[in-house]
């Protein structure tokens, strides 16, 4: 909850949410354009390709784009930049669709991959 | 597009934090996350009076209205993700999301509910669970982590939606 002190108080706090709504972000798209889906824990990285001339990134395009500079889960770059889920997937779907990212491989049965309970396991025994 | 795992990618893998209104789902994440946790707790309204029970949970005065996450990096370049859920009944639309891709799943029970709080039917699987979830209300206290105590934990590998 935002205090609300004095004169400076101004209706455009962070109880009143953002002034550029979700919907407005993502141009009323709620999917991604390219039909991708993204888990939330899949692993995305800016490839070096560059940017299409005929693409007009937004600054969150942008924002998202320098997070992932670095492979990095999709939660943490939603975590990051203070998106909902939903608006960060379809902004990435259009860096995916131009090239400028990537999404790396994920395991498709990842609780039968033997490696990863094992590293996990491990892990948890270590903390 | 897909690529293949670089040496700079983390591994990631998620397990869901899962268990009835109360129980301590939050509690959990934010006791043993490295990070800070993103909650999304708010403040519960008169409009909960009488769909989410607290009456073992006098102390709650903020509830889980997405989901918790949290976060454990392991030198091995593992990042484990731990998601709780939200325990009420009309948030578990959010649970197919999340139980996706998990390999496993902890399911906290309060066993001072007993026996309403079946432990059988809240360890045996998923569907025992959301059964079961309204009437596994809690005395976890917010900031208390009596996970071994107070409540029980399955651990239940291979667990899918």
């Amino acid at each position: 909850m935002t205090r609300h002190d004095g004169p400076e108080d101004r209706w455009f706090d962070r109880d009143a949410g953002p002034v550029v709504r979700p919907y407005a972000l993502t141009m009323g798209r709620t999917l991604p354009s390219g039909g991708e889906s993204f888990d939330l824990i899949d692993v995305v990285v800016a490839t070096s390709g560059r940017m299409p001339e005929h693409f007009r990134p937004g600054p969150e395009h942008r924002r998202l784009l320098s997070l992932c500079r670095r492979p990095t889960p999709i939660v943490d770059l939603t975590s990051e930049i203070d998106l909902p889920l939903g608006v960060v997937r379809v902004l990435l779907g259009d860096l995916i669709s131009e090239g400028l990212v990537g999404v790396l491989a994920t395991q498709k049965q990842p609780a039968t991959d033997q490696r990863l309970l094992r590293m996990v396991l491990d892990g948890l025994e270590s903390l | 597009m897909a690529l293949n795992h670089s040496d700079g990618a983390p591994s990631t893998a998620k397990i869901l934090i899962s268990g009835g209104f109360g129980v301590g789902k939050t509690t959990l994440v934010g006791a043993i996350s490295e990070i800070r946790p993103l909650r999304t707790e708010e403040p519960m309204s008169d409009r909960s009076v009488g769909i989410d029970d607290t009456r073992r949970v006098g102390a709650k005065t903020t509830t889980t209205v997405a989901m918790d996450f949290g976060r454990i990096s392991f030198p091995s370049r593992l990042v484990l993700y731990l998601f709780g859920t939200p325990g009420q009944e009309r948030f578990w639309f959010m649970w197919d999301e999340l139980s996706i891709g998990a390999i496993g799943a902890v399911v906290l029970a309060d066993t001072s509910g007993w026996p309403t709080a079946s432990p059988r039917s809240t360890t045996s699987s998923t569907t025992g669970c959301r059964s079961s979830s309204r009437s596994t209300a809690s005395t976890a206290r917010p900031g208390s982590t009596r996970m071994t105590s107070g409540s029980r934990s399955a651990w239940a590998p291979g667990y899918r939606s």
